[in-house]
């Protein structure tokens, strides 16, 4: 994921090196997200080449400040208001696994669902965990918070998915699918949703 | 976390009715519960959570099965042995209505104690302590009609606290509370297990069975599977060697 | 017209879901109904009437009682029958009673004709046949009598001499009228010498009365007088009503509490209604049609079980009244306006709570918000000054008899106990809170459903109140109450002519001749001093009447209190020292009396009311030791007179006095009565209150603990042992009934100072603890044991889905 904004969100409140905005970026984190100082002297770099940062030029570079440039507090204003695109969904694994489980075998998919709930709790409770920890920060709270409200989602949507299964819903193989032939009257939504995926492409 | 066994189910089965009719609520369940452990436990509609926690607190008698409270059997118990059980080493916490209209907050909590003949005193420092605990401490001498439903669930909490040690039964105990209450619910729970009581929580809500220390998890009438916790916590942080 | 329609369907469907208390309030109203009847019935046949008649009984005309001389000729009495039986002769449906005087047996013979159809009502044949020549038909009476006197009991066959000759008894009958009568019926030529003679006749405009009304007698015309059946006493009949009112007044503050219970458990429902646009008075009437439907059922279930009631108490009503009484003998008149009467209470009893409900906001009806009661402290308030008022219009207006004042006093401490309720409910809340957790629950609760709670402890106040004033009232009659004469002691009455001239040999023979039927009596006399009056005509001697000391009284005129001459005798026998030589009258009792201030006066304890209740130790102006007649004299035992020697006595005396037919005033003896029921009458009285009462509070606990089945599951939950249900629900019971009890004794005692501090009469307050204990402890207590008992102590709430 990128952290090019994240990088400039820093560089806006002081100038900062690279060693700096790790750490900055960390803290602010909760660390719970570990950057690699390569991957940012790396970011550092293409937001040079497009001119939203400025390297003074400094002997030592890993001493070297960066600072924020006018092009760039634009790009980090356009950001900040910038709502998440009408973009496909991301992939996600688990949202993968259960629905091909659930079409190729309906009645053992109820394992597999139950399997990821347990193991979804389990993440869900190490983070509980963490929140309770003497010494936690806000930040860290926060993160934790979303991370699971994130599992919390995912737990929700495999009891909903479980409900229907037990109800007797069932996925059908989607039929081939020329332009010219009429949809089928009565298709799942699931393979609806399948073949809007493929319609649109899924992208990263 | 291992200490002494708190709860014993084995082999618990209740059936409602006869015949064509008949409602298996729960099938051959056993669950052991040690001291300090929190145990959450999920399930859908009907899997027979609620009935599990009516069996552990001796409010109903199962089909077959045997139920052990510290060791004591609760199928042999007299009815004010049962009692005598749940003022000592239970705290039962309901959906809602949990608490005595006509008593404050503070002789609601300290009801257990002065039914066990626990001097007025006493069982009022006591009682304080556990609102203070809940964060209810202010409003000790308040009636359950002045009170918003999630005060009113966690007096019901503290007096479930009050007795030291006490094996906590609680059913969906932030049903009716928003998110913020409901964590200082858990919390409480949570703090009252690392010191020494034990937990069953019935919940649909996974955020909350988080804190538990293992979940169980129910789907008609039967245990299907359980959470296993490492207790291993720091790895998730970045501070720290790496 | 729908919108009834849809109204009564809502009642039906109430009624449906909320059977128990609809039954409950309806058994009530019942209850209260059947009481009213009971009273009522009751009432109407032990009314002290003379001559109570049942209906059909003829209509008496004419009579003149015999002035001795029952010679044909001349211008007495006899001569006047002689004239008035065949005039009565010629109508066959007039008929003619002679009545003779009772003889030394005791009994009094009558000549009648019993196929005359008039005086079939006072003649009822049990056994045997009527006479015929040589023959008598005894009353039960009489031949209980005579067969006392024989040692044997008399039947018919048997040879019997009354009337002074034997007759062999035909048969044994009953007047229904007066079952008491010791008489015989013979053949009117068997008769003897009569003192009174009556003609029936079925109406006052016979033409007989008129050919009556023409006989010339003595100067004057035949003296005629006109008795028509009667009904029960108007004021024996206006008293059952006020039972009445009392009885229904807690039957519907009663009915209150069970409507404001369901109002309360439905305010959900009512709201709705409200909220989807039914106009609030609507809401209401749905529980004033409820009210009205309880009314009517339980107003007619009641009429019934009355009726049945009255019916089973006929046998022992016949025995205290002493006539007739049948089954069907109900006063229909004032038994059936009850119906509508009941209707009317369940009825007030629903307006309250329909009131509040249509004040119910429908918000908080659908939130389930308790109302927030107001404060008690108005109510206390106005129930205090009420109580004060009451009390002091009754000290005021009690010895006055000034009704409007008495019934205002009622009135105002009635209403003021109905409204100190609430506020001793707030105080049980408030005491409970201190107590250990039973108590604090049960008492709390209490207070928090003040409006139930109220309505019960009003009930049951009420209840108590009327029982516990009418048994402390007897209790301090009871305490100071003696026999007329002391059982050693019989009042030998001397003879007077018809005139009123004392027989003063007469007199002196006739007490020897009793004194000697009593081994070791003595005789005291009892000087009486006279006012002589030369104007008054009644024979040689001029006339006198008995000089007697009057009585003051603020709110008329007193009267004279019997007066004799103190003699050494008399005093001693009255078990009074002799007097200071200054003490000029000796008083018994407390009365003010008309006396001049320099009249030295001694007061003595009462004394049984046959003795002097004055005695002159000096001559007062007016009257002179010298002038001073014995007639009355005491006869004095050295033991308690037993029923034989009483009966001789009464035997030798002439038989009992019987006021009704004076001809002229015989000796008479008059002998220690027995006491009243006093014990009998309290312990009813409190019984009935008890009962009521106890039964209002078992109606509120009943309500109470229905309510609260999630509350039974928590205590469950929190570990209360099995008795701790049961001990709340006993504790609940107890509280309601002391708080009840005390507002009764406190109200009941205060409205009794106005009698007791009556100083134109003379009660003794005796401090009822009986009725005391009874009320504050006994009922209390057996509230609590059925509240034990009757608490459920099953887990009521399902657990989970």
């Amino acid at each position: 994921m990128s952290i090019r904004h994240s990088l400039l969100a820093l560089l806006s409140t002081e100038p900062m090196y690279g060693q700096q905005l790790k750490s900055e970026f960390e803290a602010r984190t909760g660390d719970l997200w570990p950057l690699n100082v390569g991957q940012v002297y790396t970011t550092l770099n293409r937001l040079e080449r497009d001119g939203l940062v400025e390297a003074r030029p400094e002997a030592d570079v890993a001493l070297r400040p960066y600072t924020i440039t006018v092009l760039g507090q634009a790009e980090l204003a356009t950001w900040f208001r910038a709502v998440p695109g009408d973009e496909p969904p991301p992939r996600d694994e688990l949202v993968m696994k259960v629905m091909l489980a659930a079409s190729v075998d309906p009645l053992g998919a109820a394992d597999v669902i139950q399997s990821h709930r347990r193991q979804t709790l389990e993440a869900m409770h190490r983070f509980t965990r963490l929140k309770a920890l003497e010494g936690a920060t806000v930040a860290t709270l926060m993160m934790c918070d979303a991370e699971l409200f994130r599992l919390e989602a995912s737990v929700r949507w495999l009891d909903s998915v479980d409900a229907r299964l037990r109800a007797g819903a069932r996925l059908t193989p989607a039929a081939p699918a020329l332009p010219s032939d009429p949809a089928p009257a009565a298709s799942t939504a699931a393979s609806a949703s399948t073949r809007g995926r493929r319609r649109s492409g899924a992208r990263r | 976390m291992t200490g002494p066994v708190r709860l014993v189910l084995d082999r618990v089965s209740r059936s409602f009715g006869a015949g064509p009719t008949t409602v298996h609520a729960l099938r051959e369940v056993s669950l052991a519960v040690t001291a300090g452990e929190f145990v959450a436990v999920m399930g859908p509609s009907g899997s027979g959570k609620s009935t599990m926690l009516t069996i552990a607190g001796g409010l109903d008698r199962p089909t077959s099965g045997r139920v052990l409270v510290d060791g004591i059997e609760v199928a042999g118990l007299s009815r004010t042995e049962l009692a005598a059980l749940r003022r000592g080493r239970l705290g039962y916490v309901f959906q809602s209505f949990n608490l005595l209209p006509a008593l404050t907050a503070a002789e609601n909590v300290r009801l257990p104690l002065e039914l066990d003949g626990v001097r007025r005193r006493a069982a009022h420092t006591r009682a304080l302590a556990q609102l203070e605990a809940v964060g209810l401490g202010h409003r000790a001498d308040h009636f359950p009609d002045d009170l918003s439903g999630g005060e009113q669930q966690r007096v019901a909490i503290a007096r479930a606290l009050v007795a030291e040690g006490a094996l906590i039964l609680a059913d969906e105990p932030t049903g009716a509370l928003d998110s913020v209450n409901g964590e200082a619910v858990m919390r409480s729970l949570r703090q009252a297990c690392d010191r020494g009581a034990a937990a069953v929580v019935v919940t649909h809500d996974a955020q909350l069975a988080a804190w538990a220390d293992r979940v169980v998890f129910l789907r008609d009438g039967r245990v299907v599977d359980q959470t296993d916790i490492s207790p291993v916590v720091p790895d998730l942080l970045t501070s720290g060697p790496r | 017209m729908t919108a009834t329609a849809a109204l009564l369907r809502w009642v039906v469907r109430l009624a449906r879901r909320e059977w128990r208390q609809h039954l409950l309030v309806t058994t009530l109203v019942a209850f209260g109904i059947t009481g009213a009847v009971v009273t009522v019935v009751t009432l109407s046949h032990t009314a002290d009437t003379p001559e109570r008649l049942t209906a059909g009984a003829p209509t008496m005309v004419g009579g003149f009682a015999s002035d001795g001389d029952t010679g044909d000729n001349g211008t007495g009495s006899g001569a006047l029958l002689a004239r008035v039986e065949p005039v009565v002769a010629r109508y066959p449906e007039a008929e003619l009673v002679l009545f003779g005087p009772a003889g030394p047996e005791g009994v009094a013979l009558i000549a009648q004709d019993p196929a005359k159809p008039l005086g079939q009502t006072w003649l009822d044949l049990g056994a045997g046949s009527w006479p015929a020549a040589g023959e008598v038909t005894l009353s039960t009476a009489a031949a209980d009598r005579l067969g006392r006197q024989a040692g044997a009991a008399v039947v018919p066959g048997d040879t019997v001499t009354v009337g002074g000759r034997p007759r062999v008894v035909s048969g044994v009958y009953e007047n229904p009228t007066d079952l008491e009568a010791s008489t015989g019926i013979v053949p009117r030529a068997e008769l003897g010498p009569w003192q009174e003679v009556r003609v029936l006749l079925p109406s006052i405009g016979h033409p007989l009365a008129a050919e009556l009304s023409a006989i010339e007698v003595d100067g004057g015309v035949l003296p005629l007088y006109e008795q028509r059946p009667m009904g029960p006493d108007r004021g024996d009949v206006l008293l059952a009503y006020l039972l009445t009112t009392v009885l229904l007044i807690q039957v519907g503050v009663l009915a209150s509490a069970g409507f404001t219970v369901l109002a309360e458990r439905r305010s959900r429902q009512l709201g709705l209604l409200a909220a989807i646009g039914a106009a609030p008075a609507r809401v209401g009437s749905v529980l004033r049609l409820t009210g009205f439907v309880v009314g009517v059922i339980g107003g007619l279930v009641g009429l019934v079980a009355g009726l049945v009631i009255s019916a089973a108490l006929a046998p022992s009503l016949q025995r205290l009244s002493g006539h007739r009484v049948a089954a069907t003998d109900v006063p229909w008149g004032y038994v059936l306006p009850l119906v509508p009467l009941a209707v009317a209470t369940a009825v007030a009893g629903a307006w309250w709570p329909a009131r509040r409900v249509q004040q119910i906001s429908a918000l908080d009806a659908i939130a389930a918000r308790r109302a927030r009661s107001g404060g008690v402290a108005r109510s206390l308030a106005a129930g205090v000054a009420l109580v004060a008022a009451g009390t002091g219009a009754m000290i005021v207006g009690a010895p006055k008899n000034d009704p409007l004042l008495v019934v205002a006093g009622v009135v105002g401490v009635a209403a003021g106990g109905l409204l100190l309720a609430p506020g001793a409910t707030a105080l049980l809340g408030r005491v409970g809170g201190s107590g250990p957790v039973p108590v604090r629950l049960a008492w709390r609760d209490l207070a928090r459903n003040r409006s139930r709670s109220a309505s019960a402890v009003a009930a049951a106040s009420v209840a108590l109140a009327l029982p516990f004033g009418i048994s402390s009232f007897v209790a301090s009659l009871g305490s100071t109450w003696q026999p007329n004469v002391p059982p050693q002691v019989a009042l030998l009455a001397g003879p007077t002519t018809r005139q009123g001239m004392p027989l003063v040999d007469e007199a002196e023979a006739k007490a020897s001749e009793l004194a000697a039927a009593v081994p070791g009596a003595r005789l005291v006399a009892v000087p009486l001093p006279v006012a002589r009056d030369s104007t008054i005509a009644f024979g040689p001697e001029g006339g006198f009447y008995p000089f007697q000391v009057q009585t003051v009284r603020s709110s008329g005129p007193g009267w004279g209190l019997s007066t004799a001459v103190a003699t050494p005798e008399l005093l001693a026998m009255m078990g009074i020292d002799p007097p200071a030589p200054d003490v000029d009258v000796i008083v018994a009792g407390s009365l003010r009396l008309a006396l001049a201030p320099s009249v030295t006066v001694q007061r003595v304890g009462p004394q049984p009311s046959s003795f002097p209740q004055v005695l002159l130790v000096h001559e007062l102006p007016g009257m002179s030791f010298d002038d001073v007649v014995v007639l009355d004299r005491f006869l004095v035992a050295d033991h308690p007179l037993t029923a034989e020697e009483r009966d001789r006595l009464e035997l030798v005396g002439g038989g009992p006095p019987d006021p009704t037919k004076p001809s002229f005033n015989r000796s008479r003896v008059i002998v220690s009565e027995s006491p009243p029921p006093f014990v009998a009458i309290r312990s009813s009285a409190l019984a009935i209150g008890s009962i009521f009462g106890l039964a209002a509070v078992a109606v509120a606990v009943a309500l109470i603990r229905v309510e609260a089945g999630p509350e039974g599951a928590v205590l469950t939950a929190v570990g209360a042992r099995p008795r701790t249900s049961r001990l709340i629900g006993a504790v609940s019971a107890a509280g309601l009934g002391l708080a009840a009890g005390c507002i009764a004794v406190l109200c009941t005692l205060l409205l009794l100072m106005g009698v007791y501090l009556n100083p134109d009469e003379e009660f003794d307050f005796a401090v009822p603890w009986a009725e005391l204990g009874v009320v504050l402890l006994l009922v209390p207590l057996v509230a609590a044991a059925a509240g034990w008992l009757l608490t459920n102590t099953r887990t009521v709430r399902p657990l989970g889905r």
